[in-house]
Protein backbone atom coordinates (compact mmCIF):
# COMPACT_ATOMS: atom_id res chain seq x y z
CA UNK A 1 0.00 0.00 0.00
CA UNK A 2 1.24 3.47 -0.81
CA UNK A 3 1.75 5.33 2.48
CA UNK A 4 4.07 8.12 1.33
CA UNK A 5 4.25 10.58 -1.50
CA UNK A 6 5.94 13.87 -2.20
CA UNK A 7 4.18 16.70 -4.01
CA UNK A 8 6.79 19.05 -5.40
CA UNK A 9 7.05 22.80 -5.06
CA UNK A 10 5.86 24.74 -8.11
CA UNK A 11 8.55 27.39 -7.53
CA UNK A 12 9.16 30.30 -5.17
CA UNK A 13 6.49 30.61 -2.49
CA UNK A 14 5.22 27.08 -3.13
CA UNK A 15 5.96 24.32 -0.59
CA UNK A 16 7.10 20.74 -0.98
CA UNK A 17 4.43 18.60 0.63
CA UNK A 18 5.24 15.12 1.94
CA UNK A 19 2.15 13.06 2.82
CA UNK A 20 2.26 10.13 5.24
CA UNK A 21 -0.74 7.80 5.37
CA UNK A 22 -1.78 5.90 8.51
CA UNK A 23 -3.78 2.87 7.31
CA UNK A 24 -5.07 2.17 10.82
CA UNK A 25 -7.04 5.43 11.03
CA UNK A 26 -7.03 6.33 7.31
CA UNK A 27 -5.40 9.65 8.30
CA UNK A 28 -2.94 11.68 6.26
CA UNK A 29 -0.16 13.58 8.02
CA UNK A 30 1.93 16.18 6.28
CA UNK A 31 5.41 17.68 6.38
CA UNK A 32 5.18 21.02 4.55
CA UNK A 33 8.57 22.47 3.76
CA UNK A 34 10.09 25.59 2.24
CA UNK A 35 12.63 24.48 -0.38
CA UNK A 36 14.47 27.80 -0.02
CA UNK A 37 15.22 27.54 3.71
CA UNK A 38 14.58 23.95 4.82
CA UNK A 39 12.04 25.13 7.40
CA UNK A 40 8.94 23.00 7.75
CA UNK A 41 5.64 22.53 9.52
CA UNK A 42 4.07 19.23 10.53
CA UNK A 43 0.30 19.09 10.07
CA UNK A 44 -2.07 16.66 11.78
CA UNK A 45 0.43 14.14 13.13
CA UNK A 46 -0.97 10.88 14.54
CA UNK A 47 -0.10 9.36 17.90
CA UNK A 48 -0.79 5.64 17.62
CA UNK A 49 -3.41 4.06 19.85
CA UNK A 50 -4.79 0.53 20.03
CA UNK A 51 -8.23 0.81 21.55
CA UNK A 52 -8.47 -2.90 22.25
CA UNK A 53 -5.52 -3.02 24.62
CA UNK A 54 -5.33 0.68 25.48
CA UNK A 55 -1.70 0.80 24.29
CA UNK A 56 -0.15 3.93 22.77
CA UNK A 57 2.90 4.21 20.51
CA UNK A 58 4.80 6.84 18.54
CA UNK A 59 5.56 4.85 15.37
CA UNK A 60 3.96 7.37 13.03
CA UNK A 61 5.27 10.45 14.80
CA UNK A 62 8.76 8.95 14.78
CA UNK A 63 8.44 8.29 11.06
CA UNK A 64 7.77 12.01 10.57
CA UNK A 65 10.76 12.92 12.72
CA UNK A 66 13.01 10.54 10.79
CA UNK A 67 11.92 12.17 7.53
CA UNK A 68 12.55 15.65 8.92
CA UNK A 69 16.00 14.61 10.08
CA UNK A 70 16.87 12.84 6.86
CA UNK A 71 15.89 15.92 4.84
CA UNK A 72 17.76 18.24 7.20
CA UNK A 73 14.60 20.25 7.92
CA UNK A 74 13.95 22.43 10.92
CA UNK A 75 10.43 22.12 12.36
CA UNK A 76 8.88 25.57 12.89
CA UNK A 77 5.30 24.55 13.62
CA UNK A 78 3.29 21.56 14.75
CA UNK A 79 -0.22 22.28 13.48
CA UNK A 80 -3.60 20.66 13.86
CA UNK A 81 -6.55 21.50 11.62
CA UNK A 82 -9.07 20.58 14.32
CA UNK A 83 -9.53 18.38 17.38
CA UNK A 84 -9.76 15.01 15.64
CA UNK A 85 -12.34 12.38 16.52
CA UNK A 86 -10.63 9.38 15.00
CA UNK A 87 -7.02 9.50 16.15
CA UNK A 88 -4.84 11.00 18.83
CA UNK A 89 -2.80 14.07 17.91
CA UNK A 90 0.97 13.68 18.26
CA UNK A 91 1.37 17.46 18.65
CA UNK A 92 2.47 17.29 22.26
CA UNK A 93 4.92 14.49 21.54
CA UNK A 94 6.44 16.33 18.58
CA UNK A 95 6.71 19.59 20.48
CA UNK A 96 8.64 17.72 23.19
CA UNK A 97 10.94 16.23 20.54
CA UNK A 98 11.50 19.32 18.40
CA UNK A 99 10.71 22.31 20.59
CA UNK A 100 8.48 23.70 17.82
CA UNK A 101 5.34 25.58 18.91
CA UNK A 102 1.92 23.99 18.52
CA UNK A 103 -1.15 25.71 17.08
CA UNK A 104 -4.81 25.13 16.24
CA UNK A 105 -7.87 27.29 15.50
CA UNK A 106 -9.05 29.53 18.36
CA UNK A 107 -12.56 28.06 18.30
CA UNK A 108 -11.03 24.99 19.91
CA UNK A 109 -12.04 26.71 23.15
CA UNK A 110 -15.70 26.14 22.28
CA UNK A 111 -14.95 22.48 21.62
CA UNK A 112 -13.11 22.26 24.93
CA UNK A 113 -16.12 23.67 26.77
CA UNK A 114 -18.40 21.17 25.11
CA UNK A 115 -16.27 18.14 25.96
CA UNK A 116 -15.29 19.41 29.39
CA UNK A 117 -18.91 18.83 30.32
CA UNK A 118 -19.14 15.43 28.67
CA UNK A 119 -15.96 14.23 30.37
CA UNK A 120 -16.76 15.98 33.65
CA UNK A 121 -13.44 17.74 34.12
CA UNK A 122 -14.34 20.48 36.60
CA UNK A 123 -10.75 21.73 36.86
CA UNK A 124 -9.89 21.63 33.16
CA UNK A 125 -8.90 25.05 31.79
CA UNK A 126 -11.03 25.36 28.65
CA UNK A 127 -9.02 28.34 27.45
CA UNK A 128 -6.79 26.99 24.69
CA UNK A 129 -3.72 27.35 26.91
CA UNK A 130 -2.69 23.83 25.85
CA UNK A 131 -1.40 25.26 22.54
CA UNK A 132 1.28 27.88 21.91
CA UNK A 133 -0.82 29.76 19.40
CA UNK A 134 -4.54 29.94 18.65
CA UNK A 135 -5.25 31.12 15.13
CA UNK A 136 -8.01 33.58 14.32
CA UNK A 137 -9.63 33.67 10.88
CA UNK A 138 -7.23 35.37 8.44
CA UNK A 139 -4.16 35.04 10.68
CA UNK A 140 -0.86 34.53 8.90
CA UNK A 141 2.32 32.74 9.94
CA UNK A 142 5.69 31.91 8.37
CA UNK A 143 7.42 28.67 7.45
CA UNK A 144 10.81 30.00 6.36
CA UNK A 145 9.95 32.26 3.45
CA UNK A 146 6.54 30.70 2.88
CA UNK A 147 3.45 32.45 4.07
CA UNK A 148 0.68 30.49 5.72
CA UNK A 149 -2.83 31.85 6.06
CA UNK A 150 -5.70 30.57 8.16
CA UNK A 151 -9.26 30.16 6.87
CA UNK A 152 -11.93 29.10 9.30
CA UNK A 153 -13.67 26.02 7.90
CA UNK A 154 -16.31 25.00 10.46
CA UNK A 155 -18.90 22.34 9.78
CA UNK A 156 -17.22 19.03 10.49
CA UNK A 157 -16.27 20.52 13.85
CA UNK A 158 -16.83 24.10 14.90
CA UNK A 159 -13.08 24.60 15.33
CA UNK A 160 -11.94 23.26 11.94
CA UNK A 161 -9.55 25.44 9.97
CA UNK A 162 -7.81 25.26 6.60
CA UNK A 163 -4.15 26.17 6.30
CA UNK A 164 -3.37 27.83 2.96
CA UNK A 165 0.38 27.72 2.45
CA UNK A 166 1.48 29.15 -0.92
CA UNK A 167 -0.42 27.19 -3.57
CA UNK A 168 -1.29 24.37 -1.15
CA UNK A 169 -4.34 24.14 1.10
CA UNK A 170 -4.65 21.67 3.98
CA UNK A 171 -8.36 21.15 4.13
CA UNK A 172 -8.50 18.11 6.35
CA UNK A 173 -12.05 16.99 7.12
CA UNK A 174 -13.99 19.19 4.70
CA UNK A 175 -13.55 17.64 1.27
CA UNK A 176 -12.16 14.17 0.67
CA UNK A 177 -10.83 12.88 -2.66
CA UNK A 178 -13.08 13.68 -5.64
CA UNK A 179 -14.16 10.03 -5.93
CA UNK A 180 -15.31 9.91 -2.32
CA UNK A 181 -17.11 13.07 -1.21
CA UNK A 182 -17.11 15.22 1.92
CA UNK A 183 -16.74 14.93 5.69
CA UNK A 184 -19.60 14.17 8.05
CA UNK A 185 -21.12 17.02 10.03
CA UNK A 186 -22.93 15.26 12.87
CA UNK A 187 -20.43 15.38 15.73
CA UNK A 188 -21.17 17.66 18.68
CA UNK A 189 -20.71 21.17 17.25
CA UNK A 190 -20.92 19.99 13.62
CA UNK A 191 -23.28 21.57 11.06
CA UNK A 192 -23.94 20.65 7.42
CA UNK A 193 -24.85 24.23 6.37
CA UNK A 194 -21.62 25.55 7.81
CA UNK A 195 -19.67 22.76 6.16
CA UNK A 196 -21.18 23.69 2.79
CA UNK A 197 -20.14 27.32 3.20
CA UNK A 198 -16.65 26.33 4.32
CA UNK A 199 -16.32 24.10 1.28
CA UNK A 200 -17.44 26.94 -1.02
CA UNK A 201 -14.70 29.14 0.43
CA UNK A 202 -12.14 26.42 -0.35
CA UNK A 203 -13.52 26.03 -3.88
CA UNK A 204 -13.13 29.81 -4.33
CA UNK A 205 -9.34 29.40 -4.09
CA UNK A 206 -7.49 29.51 -7.46
CA UNK A 207 -8.31 26.51 -9.66
CA UNK A 208 -4.78 25.08 -9.52
CA UNK A 209 -4.55 25.18 -5.74
CA UNK A 210 -3.27 21.83 -4.50
CA UNK A 211 -5.75 20.47 -1.98
CA UNK A 212 -4.47 18.05 0.66
CA UNK A 213 -7.16 16.15 2.49
CA UNK A 214 -7.06 14.64 5.96
CA UNK A 215 -8.40 11.18 5.29
CA UNK A 216 -8.72 8.73 2.50
CA UNK A 217 -10.92 5.65 2.68
CA UNK A 218 -9.70 4.02 -0.54
CA UNK A 219 -13.03 3.53 -2.34
CA UNK A 220 -13.25 0.34 -4.40
CA UNK A 221 -9.93 -0.78 -3.00
CA UNK A 222 -7.80 1.78 -4.86
CA UNK A 223 -4.48 2.90 -3.41
CA UNK A 224 -4.59 5.72 -0.86
CA UNK A 225 -4.60 9.24 -2.36
CA UNK A 226 -4.74 12.61 -0.70
CA UNK A 227 -3.99 15.32 -3.25
CA UNK A 228 -6.47 16.95 -5.61
CA UNK A 229 -7.08 20.43 -7.04
CA UNK A 230 -9.89 22.94 -6.74
CA UNK A 231 -10.72 22.27 -10.39
CA UNK A 232 -10.97 18.50 -9.90
CA UNK A 233 -13.16 18.90 -6.87
CA UNK A 234 -15.47 21.35 -8.64
CA UNK A 235 -15.86 19.06 -11.62
CA UNK A 236 -15.90 15.61 -10.09
CA UNK A 237 -16.73 15.50 -6.39
CA UNK A 238 -20.11 13.71 -6.29
CA UNK A 239 -21.25 15.68 -3.25
CA UNK A 240 -20.38 19.03 -4.84
CA UNK A 241 -20.37 19.06 -8.64
CA UNK A 242 -23.62 20.68 -9.77
CA UNK A 243 -25.13 20.35 -6.28
CA UNK A 244 -27.06 23.15 -4.55
CA UNK A 245 -26.70 23.92 -0.84
CA UNK A 246 -30.17 22.71 0.09
CA UNK A 247 -29.62 19.37 -1.64
CA UNK A 248 -26.17 19.03 -0.14
CA UNK A 249 -27.44 19.60 3.38
CA UNK A 250 -30.29 17.13 2.91
CA UNK A 251 -27.88 14.52 1.51
CA UNK A 252 -25.34 15.15 4.28
CA UNK A 253 -27.87 14.94 7.11
CA UNK A 254 -29.43 11.79 5.68
CA UNK A 255 -26.07 10.09 5.24
CA UNK A 256 -24.80 11.16 8.65
CA UNK A 257 -27.87 9.75 10.37
CA UNK A 258 -26.85 6.31 9.06
CA UNK A 259 -23.19 6.47 10.11
CA UNK A 260 -21.94 4.90 13.32
CA UNK A 261 -19.78 7.08 15.55
CA UNK A 262 -16.08 6.82 14.71
CA UNK A 263 -14.71 4.11 16.91
CA UNK A 264 -12.29 6.42 18.69
CA UNK A 265 -14.38 9.57 19.17
CA UNK A 266 -14.76 9.16 22.93
CA UNK A 267 -11.12 8.23 23.33
CA UNK A 268 -9.71 10.86 20.96
CA UNK A 269 -11.45 14.01 22.09
CA UNK A 270 -10.09 13.75 25.59
CA UNK A 271 -6.54 13.69 24.21
CA UNK A 272 -7.08 16.18 21.42
CA UNK A 273 -8.93 18.80 23.48
CA UNK A 274 -5.81 18.71 25.68
CA UNK A 275 -3.49 19.47 22.79
CA UNK A 276 -2.41 15.84 22.46
CA UNK A 277 -1.58 15.37 26.13
CA UNK A 278 -2.59 12.19 27.97
CA UNK A 279 -4.75 12.60 31.08
CA UNK A 280 -3.00 13.09 34.43
CA UNK A 281 -2.20 9.83 36.21
CA UNK A 282 -4.33 8.59 39.10
CA UNK A 283 -2.84 7.93 42.53
CA UNK A 284 -1.56 4.52 41.35
CA UNK A 285 0.56 6.26 38.70
CA UNK A 286 -1.53 4.95 35.80
CA UNK A 287 -3.37 7.11 33.29
CA UNK A 288 -6.96 6.36 32.33
CA UNK A 289 -9.23 7.54 29.57
CA UNK A 290 -12.88 7.97 30.43
CA UNK A 291 -15.73 6.63 28.34
CA UNK A 292 -18.99 8.41 29.19
CA UNK A 293 -21.90 5.98 29.00
CA UNK A 294 -25.07 6.99 27.19
CA UNK A 295 -23.90 10.60 26.78
CA UNK A 296 -23.79 10.72 22.95
CA UNK A 297 -26.78 10.10 20.73
CA UNK A 298 -26.79 8.03 17.57
CA UNK A 299 -25.71 4.56 18.50
CA UNK A 300 -25.83 2.21 15.53
CA UNK A 301 -27.72 -0.85 16.69
CA UNK A 302 -28.76 -2.31 13.39
CA UNK B 1 -33.18 -45.85 36.31
CA UNK B 2 -33.78 -45.02 32.71
CA UNK B 3 -33.36 -41.45 31.62
CA UNK B 4 -36.31 -39.26 32.54
CA UNK B 5 -37.24 -35.87 31.24
CA UNK B 6 -35.92 -34.47 34.48
CA UNK B 7 -32.39 -35.15 33.32
CA UNK B 8 -32.89 -33.54 29.92
CA UNK B 9 -33.45 -29.79 30.14
CA UNK B 10 -35.08 -27.77 27.39
CA UNK B 11 -32.36 -25.44 26.11
CA UNK B 12 -33.16 -22.33 24.09
CA UNK B 13 -30.33 -20.27 22.66
CA UNK B 14 -30.14 -16.56 21.90
CA UNK B 15 -27.36 -15.29 19.65
CA UNK B 16 -25.77 -11.86 19.76
CA UNK B 17 -23.97 -11.52 16.45
CA UNK B 18 -21.95 -8.35 17.25
CA UNK B 19 -20.13 -10.27 20.01
CA UNK B 20 -20.69 -13.83 18.67
CA UNK B 21 -22.18 -14.76 22.04
CA UNK B 22 -24.79 -17.40 22.88
CA UNK B 23 -27.03 -16.83 25.88
CA UNK B 24 -29.25 -19.65 27.05
CA UNK B 25 -32.51 -20.26 28.84
CA UNK B 26 -32.31 -23.69 30.45
CA UNK B 27 -35.70 -25.00 31.40
CA UNK B 28 -36.96 -27.85 33.56
CA UNK B 29 -39.42 -29.82 31.38
CA UNK B 30 -41.42 -30.83 34.46
CA UNK B 31 -41.98 -27.39 35.96
CA UNK B 32 -41.83 -23.72 35.00
CA UNK B 33 -38.37 -23.30 36.49
CA UNK B 34 -35.50 -22.02 34.38
CA UNK B 35 -32.03 -20.51 34.51
CA UNK B 36 -30.54 -17.83 32.25
CA UNK B 37 -26.90 -18.24 31.31
CA UNK B 38 -24.42 -15.68 30.00
CA UNK B 39 -26.75 -12.84 29.09
CA UNK B 40 -25.63 -9.87 26.96
CA UNK B 41 -26.09 -6.14 27.49
CA UNK B 42 -25.88 -4.45 24.09
CA UNK B 43 -23.02 -1.97 23.88
CA UNK B 44 -22.00 0.36 21.07
CA UNK B 45 -18.45 1.18 22.13
CA UNK B 46 -17.95 3.94 19.57
CA UNK B 47 -20.97 5.90 20.80
CA UNK B 48 -20.61 4.72 24.42
CA UNK B 49 -24.24 3.61 24.46
CA UNK B 50 -25.86 0.62 26.12
CA UNK B 51 -29.16 -1.03 25.28
CA UNK B 52 -31.27 -3.91 26.56
CA UNK B 53 -32.72 -5.20 23.31
CA UNK B 54 -30.98 -8.56 23.67
CA UNK B 55 -32.08 -8.89 27.29
CA UNK B 56 -35.63 -7.97 26.29
CA UNK B 57 -35.70 -10.92 23.88
CA UNK B 58 -34.95 -13.24 26.76
CA UNK B 59 -37.50 -11.51 28.98
CA UNK B 60 -40.16 -11.91 26.30
CA UNK B 61 -39.32 -15.60 25.94
CA UNK B 62 -39.51 -16.15 29.70
CA UNK B 63 -42.86 -14.35 29.92
CA UNK B 64 -44.36 -15.98 26.81
CA UNK B 65 -43.59 -19.37 28.28
CA UNK B 66 -44.64 -18.40 31.77
CA UNK B 67 -41.28 -19.42 33.20
CA UNK B 68 -39.96 -18.82 36.67
CA UNK B 69 -36.34 -17.67 36.71
CA UNK B 70 -34.46 -19.35 39.52
CA UNK B 71 -30.90 -18.55 38.45
CA UNK B 72 -29.05 -15.97 36.42
CA UNK B 73 -25.66 -17.55 35.87
CA UNK B 74 -22.34 -16.60 34.35
CA UNK B 75 -19.76 -19.13 33.22
CA UNK B 76 -17.04 -16.50 33.80
CA UNK B 77 -16.14 -12.82 33.73
CA UNK B 78 -16.51 -12.25 30.01
CA UNK B 79 -14.03 -10.15 28.09
CA UNK B 80 -16.06 -9.64 24.94
CA UNK B 81 -19.49 -8.49 26.06
CA UNK B 82 -21.18 -6.83 28.99
CA UNK B 83 -23.47 -8.96 31.15
CA UNK B 84 -27.16 -8.04 31.43
CA UNK B 85 -27.53 -9.95 34.71
CA UNK B 86 -28.55 -6.92 36.84
CA UNK B 87 -31.25 -5.90 34.37
CA UNK B 88 -32.62 -9.43 34.08
CA UNK B 89 -32.48 -9.83 37.84
CA UNK B 90 -34.45 -6.63 38.33
CA UNK B 91 -37.07 -7.64 35.77
CA UNK B 92 -37.34 -11.37 36.40
CA UNK B 93 -35.93 -12.12 39.84
CA UNK B 94 -33.79 -15.20 40.44
CA UNK B 95 -30.41 -15.53 42.10
CA UNK B 96 -27.14 -14.63 40.40
CA UNK B 97 -24.18 -16.99 40.45
CA UNK B 98 -20.60 -17.34 39.21
CA UNK B 99 -17.46 -19.31 40.11
CA UNK B 100 -15.83 -18.72 43.49
CA UNK B 101 -12.58 -17.72 41.79
CA UNK B 102 -14.27 -14.48 40.73
CA UNK B 103 -12.41 -13.00 43.71
CA UNK B 104 -9.08 -13.59 41.93
CA UNK B 105 -10.39 -11.82 38.85
CA UNK B 106 -11.80 -8.98 40.95
CA UNK B 107 -8.46 -8.51 42.63
CA UNK B 108 -6.49 -8.35 39.36
CA UNK B 109 -8.90 -6.06 37.53
CA UNK B 110 -9.83 -3.99 40.58
CA UNK B 111 -6.17 -2.96 40.60
CA UNK B 112 -5.91 -2.55 36.84
CA UNK B 113 -8.87 -0.19 36.76
CA UNK B 114 -7.93 1.48 40.06
CA UNK B 115 -11.44 0.84 41.32
CA UNK B 116 -12.38 2.63 44.52
CA UNK B 117 -12.74 1.02 47.93
CA UNK B 118 -16.47 0.71 47.29
CA UNK B 119 -15.64 -2.13 44.92
CA UNK B 120 -15.60 -5.27 47.07
CA UNK B 121 -13.22 -7.98 45.87
CA UNK B 122 -15.05 -10.75 47.75
CA UNK B 123 -17.63 -11.75 45.16
CA UNK B 124 -20.43 -10.27 47.28
CA UNK B 125 -22.00 -8.74 44.14
CA UNK B 126 -23.31 -12.24 43.34
CA UNK B 127 -25.88 -14.21 45.31
CA UNK B 128 -23.90 -17.41 45.08
CA UNK B 129 -20.27 -18.28 44.46
CA UNK B 130 -19.92 -21.84 43.19
CA UNK B 131 -17.18 -24.19 44.32
CA UNK B 132 -16.09 -27.29 42.45
CA UNK B 133 -18.75 -29.98 42.82
CA UNK B 134 -21.45 -27.67 44.15
CA UNK B 135 -24.97 -28.51 43.09
CA UNK B 136 -28.05 -26.37 42.63
CA UNK B 137 -31.64 -26.94 41.57
CA UNK B 138 -33.64 -25.60 38.63
CA UNK B 139 -37.03 -27.02 39.54
CA UNK B 140 -36.45 -30.77 39.40
CA UNK B 141 -33.26 -30.44 37.41
CA UNK B 142 -29.96 -30.74 39.16
CA UNK B 143 -27.09 -28.50 38.16
CA UNK B 144 -23.53 -29.40 39.05
CA UNK B 145 -20.44 -27.23 38.86
CA UNK B 146 -17.09 -28.16 37.35
CA UNK B 147 -14.32 -25.64 37.73
CA UNK B 148 -12.81 -25.31 34.28
CA UNK B 149 -10.21 -22.54 34.48
CA UNK B 150 -7.66 -21.78 31.76
CA UNK B 151 -9.33 -19.10 29.66
CA UNK B 152 -9.75 -17.19 32.93
CA UNK B 153 -9.16 -18.33 36.52
CA UNK B 154 -12.89 -18.14 37.31
CA UNK B 155 -14.28 -20.17 34.41
CA UNK B 156 -16.65 -22.94 35.20
CA UNK B 157 -18.88 -25.41 33.42
CA UNK B 158 -22.49 -25.93 34.48
CA UNK B 159 -23.60 -29.53 33.98
CA UNK B 160 -27.39 -29.54 34.04
CA UNK B 161 -28.89 -32.96 33.39
CA UNK B 162 -27.40 -34.16 30.11
CA UNK B 163 -26.33 -30.66 29.07
CA UNK B 164 -23.00 -28.98 29.76
CA UNK B 165 -22.57 -25.22 29.41
CA UNK B 166 -18.87 -24.97 28.89
CA UNK B 167 -18.34 -21.21 28.60
CA UNK B 168 -15.04 -20.41 26.92
CA UNK B 169 -13.26 -23.74 26.99
CA UNK B 170 -14.26 -25.64 23.88
CA UNK B 171 -15.73 -24.12 20.75
CA UNK B 172 -17.23 -26.04 17.84
CA UNK B 173 -15.03 -29.01 16.84
CA UNK B 174 -14.07 -27.30 13.56
CA UNK B 175 -13.03 -24.10 15.38
CA UNK B 176 -11.19 -25.39 18.43
CA UNK B 177 -10.68 -23.92 21.87
CA UNK B 178 -10.63 -20.64 23.79
CA UNK B 179 -7.57 -18.43 24.09
CA UNK B 180 -5.57 -18.44 27.30
CA UNK B 181 -3.61 -15.21 27.20
CA UNK B 182 -5.78 -12.95 29.34
CA UNK B 183 -4.56 -12.06 32.85
CA UNK B 184 -4.78 -15.28 34.88
CA UNK B 185 -5.27 -17.47 31.81
CA UNK B 186 -3.12 -20.58 31.25
CA UNK B 187 -3.02 -23.07 28.39
CA UNK B 188 -1.99 -26.08 30.48
CA UNK B 189 -4.81 -25.37 32.92
CA UNK B 190 -7.27 -25.12 30.04
CA UNK B 191 -6.14 -28.47 28.66
CA UNK B 192 -6.81 -30.13 32.01
CA UNK B 193 -10.18 -28.40 32.32
CA UNK B 194 -11.15 -29.60 28.88
CA UNK B 195 -10.24 -33.17 29.86
CA UNK B 196 -12.72 -32.86 32.74
CA UNK B 197 -15.44 -31.81 30.31
CA UNK B 198 -14.54 -34.58 27.87
CA UNK B 199 -14.76 -37.14 30.68
CA UNK B 200 -18.52 -36.57 30.80
CA UNK B 201 -20.65 -39.21 29.03
CA UNK B 202 -20.15 -39.19 25.27
CA UNK B 203 -23.76 -38.21 24.55
CA UNK B 204 -23.59 -35.16 26.83
CA UNK B 205 -24.86 -32.16 24.93
CA UNK B 206 -22.28 -29.36 24.92
CA UNK B 207 -23.55 -25.79 24.61
CA UNK B 208 -21.03 -23.17 23.59
CA UNK B 209 -20.68 -19.58 24.68
CA UNK B 210 -19.40 -18.42 21.29
CA UNK B 211 -19.21 -19.37 17.66
CA UNK B 212 -17.27 -17.65 14.91
CA UNK B 213 -18.22 -19.95 12.04
CA UNK B 214 -15.23 -21.78 10.57
CA UNK B 215 -13.56 -22.38 7.25
CA UNK B 216 -16.12 -24.26 5.10
CA UNK B 217 -18.98 -23.52 7.49
CA UNK B 218 -21.35 -20.60 6.82
CA UNK B 219 -23.86 -21.16 9.63
CA UNK B 220 -23.44 -20.33 13.29
CA UNK B 221 -23.70 -23.37 15.56
CA UNK B 222 -24.07 -23.55 19.31
CA UNK B 223 -24.43 -27.23 20.17
CA UNK B 224 -22.19 -30.26 19.92
CA UNK B 225 -21.46 -33.31 22.09
CA UNK B 226 -18.63 -34.79 24.09
CA UNK B 227 -18.27 -37.60 21.55
CA UNK B 228 -18.03 -35.15 18.65
CA UNK B 229 -15.44 -33.08 20.47
CA UNK B 230 -13.34 -36.12 21.27
CA UNK B 231 -13.46 -37.29 17.70
CA UNK B 232 -13.10 -34.03 15.82
CA UNK B 233 -12.00 -30.98 17.81
CA UNK B 234 -9.18 -29.53 15.74
CA UNK B 235 -7.22 -28.42 18.81
CA UNK B 236 -7.89 -31.10 21.32
CA UNK B 237 -9.34 -34.27 19.80
CA UNK B 238 -8.41 -37.61 21.34
CA UNK B 239 -4.70 -38.24 20.90
CA UNK B 240 -3.48 -34.65 21.18
CA UNK B 241 -1.15 -34.46 24.15
CA UNK B 242 -1.04 -31.74 26.75
CA UNK B 243 2.35 -30.61 25.46
CA UNK B 244 1.13 -30.40 21.87
CA UNK B 245 -1.92 -28.45 22.94
CA UNK B 246 0.02 -26.00 25.09
CA UNK B 247 2.49 -25.32 22.30
CA UNK B 248 -0.27 -24.77 19.71
CA UNK B 249 -2.38 -22.62 22.04
CA UNK B 250 0.52 -20.44 23.18
CA UNK B 251 1.78 -19.87 19.65
CA UNK B 252 -1.69 -19.02 18.41
CA UNK B 253 -2.49 -16.69 21.29
CA UNK B 254 0.65 -14.68 20.57
CA UNK B 255 -0.86 -13.73 17.19
CA UNK B 256 -4.27 -12.60 18.51
CA UNK B 257 -5.40 -9.03 19.12
CA UNK B 258 -7.13 -8.21 22.37
CA UNK B 259 -10.92 -8.56 21.99
CA UNK B 260 -12.52 -5.28 20.98
CA UNK B 261 -14.55 -4.95 24.17
CA UNK B 262 -12.18 -6.38 26.77
CA UNK B 263 -11.62 -3.10 28.60
CA UNK B 264 -15.29 -2.07 28.85
CA UNK B 265 -16.48 -5.64 29.52
CA UNK B 266 -14.20 -6.65 32.30
CA UNK B 267 -14.78 -3.60 34.47
CA UNK B 268 -18.55 -4.10 34.27
CA UNK B 269 -18.57 -7.88 34.54
CA UNK B 270 -16.24 -7.92 37.54
CA UNK B 271 -19.07 -5.98 39.20
CA UNK B 272 -21.61 -8.67 38.26
CA UNK B 273 -22.78 -6.50 35.38
CA UNK B 274 -23.27 -3.35 37.45
CA UNK B 275 -21.86 -0.10 36.12
CA UNK B 276 -19.13 1.68 38.08
CA UNK B 277 -20.46 4.37 40.44
CA UNK B 278 -21.48 7.64 38.75
CA UNK B 279 -19.32 10.73 39.21
CA UNK B 280 -20.82 13.68 41.06
CA UNK B 281 -22.43 14.96 37.86
CA UNK B 282 -24.53 11.79 37.81
CA UNK B 283 -22.72 10.49 34.72
CA UNK B 284 -21.25 6.99 34.60
CA UNK B 285 -17.83 6.59 32.98
CA UNK B 286 -15.96 3.47 32.01
CA UNK B 287 -12.19 3.67 32.24
CA UNK B 288 -9.57 2.77 29.68
CA UNK B 289 -6.19 2.14 31.30
CA UNK B 290 -3.44 3.41 29.02
CA UNK B 291 -0.52 1.06 28.33
CA UNK B 292 -1.55 -1.51 30.92
CA UNK B 293 -2.46 -4.47 28.71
Amino acid sequence: MKTFSLSHSAGAGSPDVAGFFDPRTFSVQYVVSDPATGKCAIIDPVYDFDEKSGATASHHADELLAYVEQQGFEVQWVLDTHPHADHFSAARYLKAKTGAPTAIGEKVIEVQKLWKKIYHWPDFPADGSQWDRLFADGDTFRIGELEGRVMFSPGHTLASITYVIGDAAFIHDTIFQPDFGTARADFPGGDAHQLWRSIQAILALPNDTRLFTGHDYMPDGREPEWESSVREQRNHNPHLAGVAEVDYVAMRDRRDSELPMPKLILHSLQINTRGGQLPEPEANGRRYLKIPLDALECAAWE
Amino acid sequence: MSKTNASRPIVTHFFDEPTNTFSYVVQDPESQACAILDSVLDFDYAAGRTDVRSAEEIIAFVRDNDLQVEWILETHVHADHLSAAPYLHERLGGKTGIGANITVVQDVFGKAFNAGTEFARDGSQFDRLFEEGDTFAIGNLEGRVLHTPGHTPACLTYVIGDAAFVGDTLFMPDYGTARCDFPGGDARTLYRSIQKVLALPGETRIFLCHDYKAPDREEYQHETSVAEQLAHNVHVHEGISEEEFVRMRTERDATLDMPRLILPSVQVNMRAGHMPPAEDNGQVYLKVPINKF
